[in-house]
């Protein structure tokens, strides 16, 4: 076998697995911030959830895309992050489809060029709980 | 010498972890896509199996509880 060994990186700091290909996203410019992403525990069940996330370095200009399911975090104790320079934005979207209709949500981060180096922010996902359907089952059964 | 390690089919594709020498080969497919990549343990290639959206949740269930079988019952890489 020839192909090359993707390796997982961890953030040297918090010790985090960092999002494959979330590292120097700009030959300028260090890799000032680390995102760190959470999710609720009462969420880690969800088996269709993902986390969408996207850099954009500026507007109208897509970086770079990644999916994090979040089995991802059931399979790693030290979750998640990623590193971005300080320039841009970054958006993270949190999707479920397995309910009817569809969980989605996003989460937008500008990036100030000013960040001291070092810099780690959090963002924690929670999805909201089952919502009660209007009305309830004894009420439609009166319907039939 | 490549040793299958574990293999995984499902009505949804199939996902194999492979041991070459000290490397771990996660060879996943399905209709219509096949993925293959190489970790440097075991541990990244689950993280690395985890990351992958293509894989359906219950292969992928499938697939970790035959690979843990295969650890607890060799107990670990390359004695099987």
């Amino acid at each position: 076998m020839t192909q090359n060994t993707s390796q997982m990186y961890k953030s040297n700091s918090s010790g985090r697995n960092v999002v494959p290909g979330w590292m120097k996203l700009n030959t300028d410019k260090p890799d000032a911030i680390e995102i760190q992403l959470d999710i609720d525990a009462s969420d880690l069940q969800r088996q269709q959830a993902t986390l969408l996330i996207e850099y954009w370095p500026a507007p109208g200009e897509l970086g770079l895309q990644s999916l994090l399911p979040v089995r991802a975090f059931t399979s790693s104790p030290e979750g998640w992050c990623v590193f971005v320079p300080a320039q841009g934005q970054v958006l993270v979207r949190a999707i479920d489809t397995q309910p009817i209709p569809p969980l989605l949500s996003a989460h937008s981060i500008i990036l100030d060029p000013a960040t001291v180096m070092g810099t780690v922010v959090n963002v924690s996902v929670k999805f909201p709980g089952e919502t009660t359907p209007v009305g309830n089952i004894g009420n439609l059964m009166l319907n039939n | 010498m490549v040793q299958h390690y574990s293999d995984t089919r499902t009505s949804e594709g199939r996902v194999r972890f492979l041991l070459d020498g000290e490397a771990v080969v996660l060879l996943t497919e399905g209709s219509g896509w096949q993925q293959q990549a190489q970790f440097a343990s075991i541990q990244d290639a689950v993280l690395g199996l985890a990351l992958l959206s293509d894989v359906p949740q219950p292969l992928y269930a499938q697939a970790l509880d035959d690979l843990y079988r295969q650890l607890s019952f060799f107990g670990q890489l390359g004695a099987a």
